[in-house]
């Protein structure tokens, strides 16, 4: 114990100013995460725009300088090389590994924890709430800080580790890219399937690191070492590689959410009255789009989901199988009249369109009659809206919808109405769509312009903060104005806050038998008088389409 | 005696090249031993493997009586170690530095770490950076000597050094030892620094021991011959292989006895030159045995090539 705080001494000694620098950076990343410089411009050379700078590259900065001090810290006592002054010291190596896990713990890992405390404090949010999130956020920044280890160990200067990180990085890279070049299967839409896939690569990576450090700590015999980190990215890109994909979607299973359980998306030929679907963006797709009705049952209210991709086959007797893709994403949702959660219209029947990826296989399938199956991929969201009076110009107030924390503020820009909100909600964020109308004498007013991101985004790195912040701005135009009477300007109105928080992706498995693409295309199931006069759109943020009465 | 080092068929080999081989010798308790050899012969490799620093390619070395692949903290608390190209914490100032190693060292005397910071004339607020190469192997050897280790090993502590600098070290080194009956094992290129110093030497030369005994036995079985006789001689045949370094001017034969014994060199000299009418036996220094053997074995490997 001692020998560890004698060494621990030295070292705080020794690098106090990348201890400082780290703690200062810390700060400022907290400080610009509460107070939100984003849209503001500091011009000048005043303090303020000063802290201005900082504040705004503390994101950059930080990462670099925790880096620093990780690998600085090792560095101390080097592990490589046989000229250092320790070797011969009769120093301990277990007191000497736990000397640096306790300073990269003191001046690394509880600065960041308390700046995640004080933020989530801050911002109101309940500890207990946040636990997961902290327990998540923690781990992945542990694993930048074992991986910042890793490559110290391995290293016997700054500039050798950040080269090392760099090969390290490319191998990743390459061979991840290689492995996708021959991956087997179609490749499904990312993000579901890639979840369990990297959080298991990165466990592995994670123990790979671990190896590495208490290796060399343990025996200080850098080939093994290298050879033991190559090992773990070795077994991680065969990880990638070979992962079954029954396992994803057994996980995927596993995890899905309790409102998602019970829906299933069933395709139904005798579907009547299904909203008209928007015309794909690209009309080469859209020619050789077939189209089939499909009916979503057991939504509970509030829920929907979206159909974002699909692993599908299109089998012709007696010809190859080929794959079919989602020409357009598609929206079910319980019906708008049942709900008036939704931004969106939309409804739980819906045409969902298919097509083959080349021209050419459309030509050779359109006329063949075959079976197409496979798995639907659907992302679920659950829609809220609050009902909330509208600040007056140059006022903010602050409201709560979905788990979220929202300040609204208004001006005019030439008569019209402009809210701005700035809203912060946990890391990591999973709010996917969010829209506002105005409700002025009981009609109301939808937006004339958008402009924000869903916070389900992300950030990155997404370990430097524990919320996750989304800025939009809606423009209203009086209605007065557009019509070109008199204008009725807009006063004290109450505002509808529609948010859709991400409820994760669940996986249907599908079947259509006689299915003749060249049959089944929109004209076809306009001219079978299945489609309504109504139409639908689909955006899923900052929506400007209209909503169902 | 008890032998403070001593290793067994010692090899350490880095990919193909092989930097020491089969090394097996003793340095005994009490002695300063000189380990030489020119550049590149393998003493520091030798020194880094008994100090665990390299992990031998086969065979073992012994240190302190404990294998050195197990040199665990309390025995490196009896072992000082100072090499030339030790990278040292350039940030500590002497007096910090000092400061840190005692902790490490139970056994660390204030008083002689004093006494020795004066002996060497150290500035005590200096950075290590700031000092000359000459002052930061003082700094060093004060940080290796002021526990009083059992063993003190040296890698070419005096290469580079200014004479005046390096006596004193030296004489530190010996006064040392003396007071406290330590063991020294000093490595160096350069025979004439430590020829004074050392009771024990080993020679090492391509990672090969030529030999390892103590001093005076060796200074006493090296002689330089001349052997005048009356009219000009040749080298009779066989020639003994332990006369080296054969070389003949008119009627003055000369060479290196290695096995010289008073009356047994004179009675092989006499028997070998029958003619011979003066012999002249003279005692050899350090230097000169070891520039004999160095192109004694430059030779066997030109014919053997």
């Amino acid at each position: 114990m001692n020998q560890i705080v004698h060494i621990f001494r030295k070292d705080c000694r020794r690098l106090w100013p990348t201890i400082t620098a780290v703690l200062v950076f810390t700060f400022l990343h907290g400080y610009g995460d509460a107070i939100n410089p984003g849209g503001a411009v500091a011009i000048g050379l005043s303090p303020y725009a000063l802290l201005f700078v900082l504040t705004s590259l503390s994101g950059l900065i930080l990462p670099v300088a925790v880096f620093l001090l990780v690998v600085s810290v090792i560095q101390e006592e080097s592990l490589v090389g046989s000229d250092k002054f320790w070797l011969t010291r009769p120093y301990a190596r277990r007191s000497l590994a736990l000397e640096k896990l306790l300073f990269v713990v003191l001046w690394a890992f509880l600065p960041m924890l308390l700046h995640d405390l004080i933020l989530i404090r801050y911002f109101g949010f309940p500890l207990s709430s946040a636990f997961g999130l902290l327990l998540w956020k923690n781990a992945q920044f542990g694993f930048f800080l074992l991986a910042a280890a890793a490559l110290a160990v391995l290293s016997a200067s700054f500039a050798r580790a950040v080269l090392l990180a760099i090969a390290a990085v490319f191998v990743a890279v390459l061979a991840f890219f290689m492995v996708l070049q021959t991956a087997v299967g179609p490749a499904v839409v990312g993000s579901w399937k890639a979840t369990y896939e990297i959080l298991i690569v990165l466990a592995v990576a994670a123990v790979g690191a671990l190896c590495v450090v208490a290796f060399q700590y343990r025996f200080r015999i850098t080939s093994v070492a290298v050879a033991i980190g190559v090992l773990g990215l070795l077994i991680c890109t065969l990880l990638v590689r070979f992962w079954p994909s029954s396992l994803s979607a057994y996980l995927l299973q596993k995890s899905e959410s309790p409102s998602l359980r019970s829906v299933q998306i069933l395709p139904d030929q005798d579907l009547k009255d299904i909203a008209r679907p928007p015309e794909i963006s690209d009309p080469a797709t859209q020619a050789r789009a077939a189209y089939y009705p499909f009916r979503a049952l057991g939504l509970s209210d509030g829920v929907g989901v979206e159909l974002v991709g699909l692993s599908a086959h299109f089998d012709p007797p007696g010809q190859k199988s080929t794959t079919f893709y989602l020409a357009a994403m598609v929206r079910f949702q319980p019906h708008a009249t049942g709900s008036g959660r939704f931004a969106n219209a939309s409804g739980p029947e819906q045409l969902v369109s298919f097509a083959p990826p080349f021209p050419g296989d459309y030509d050779r399938l359109k006329d063949l009659d075959g079976t197409l199956s496979g798995s639907l991929v659907l992302q679920g969201f659950h829609s809220t809206v609050a009902r909330v009076v509208a600040p007056q110009p140059q006022q903010r107030h602050d409201f709560a919808i979905a788990g979220r924390r929202c300040k609204v503020g208004s001006f005019l820009r030439e008569n019209n109405f402009v809210l701005t909100f700035d809203c912060v909600e946990l890391e990591p964020g999973n709010t996917s769509g969010f829209q506002v109308r105005l409700v002025q004498n009981n009609r109301e007013i939808m937006p004339s312009g958008t402009s924000g991101q869903p916070s389900s985004v992300g950030g990155w790195p997404s370990f430097l903060s524990p919320i996750t912040r989304s800025n939009y701005t809606f423009e209203f135009i009086p209605p007065a104005t557009r019509i070109g009477l008199s204008r009725e300007p807009i006063d004290k109105p109450d505002m509808l806050v529609f948010s859709e928080q991400n409820l994760g992706a669940v996986v249907r498995a599908f079947r259509i038998e006689h299915l003749r693409p060249s049959e089944f295309t929109l004209q076809a199931w306009e001219q079978r008088g299945v489609l309504s006069a109504e139409s639908t759109a689909t955006q899923t943020n900052g929506g400007t389409s209209p909503r169902n009465q | 005696m008890n032998s403070v080092i001593s290793t067994a068929h010692l090899t350490k080999k880095f990919l193909s090249s092989e930097a020491i081989h089969d090394l097996n010798f003793e340095v005994p308790e009490a002695s300063i031993f000189g380990y030489l050899g020119p550049n590149g012969a393998g003493k520091t490799t030798t020194i880094k493997t008994i100090m665990n620093i390299f992990v031998a390619s086969a065979g073992s070395a012994t240190v302190l009586g404990l294998d050195s692949r197990r040199l665990s903290p309390a025995r490196l608390q009896q072992i000082g170690y100072v090499s030339e190209n030790q990278e040292m914490p350039g940030w500590m100032s002497v007096d910090y530095y000092l400061d840190y190693c005692r902790a490490f060292y139970p056994d660390w005397d204030p008083a002689l770490c004093d006494s020795l910071l004066r002996q060497f004339d150290l500035p005590r607020k200096q950075k290590l950076k700031q000092l000359s190469r000459g002052m930061r192997m003082k700094a060093a050897l004060v940080s290796a000597i002021a526990y009083r280790p059992q063993l003190l090993v040296l890698d070419e502590p005096f290469s580079g050094l200014d004479p005046l600098v390096r006596d004193e070290l030296i004489e530190g080194i010996l006064a040392i030892s003396a007071d406290h009956r330590w063991t020294v094992f000093v490595s160096s290129h350069d025979l004439a620094e430590i020829e004074n110093l050392v009771t024990h030497v080993a020679y090492l030369d391509h990672g090969h021991l030529e030999f390892s005994e103590e001093l005076a036995s060796l200074q006493a079985r090296f002689r330089e011959v001349e052997v005048t006789c009356a009219s000009p001689a040749q080298l009779p045949a066989p020639w003994p292989q332990a006369w080296l370094k054969p070389e003949t001017s008119s009627a003055v034969i000369r060479f290196v006895a290695t096995d010289y014994a008073e009356d047994r060199t004179s009675q092989q000299v006499k028997a070998m030159f029958p003619a011979c009418r003066d012999l002249s036996i003279q005692p050899m220094s350090l230097r000169s045995i070891f520039v004999t053997l160095a192109k004694a074995r430059r030779r066997v490997e030109s014919t053997e090539a």
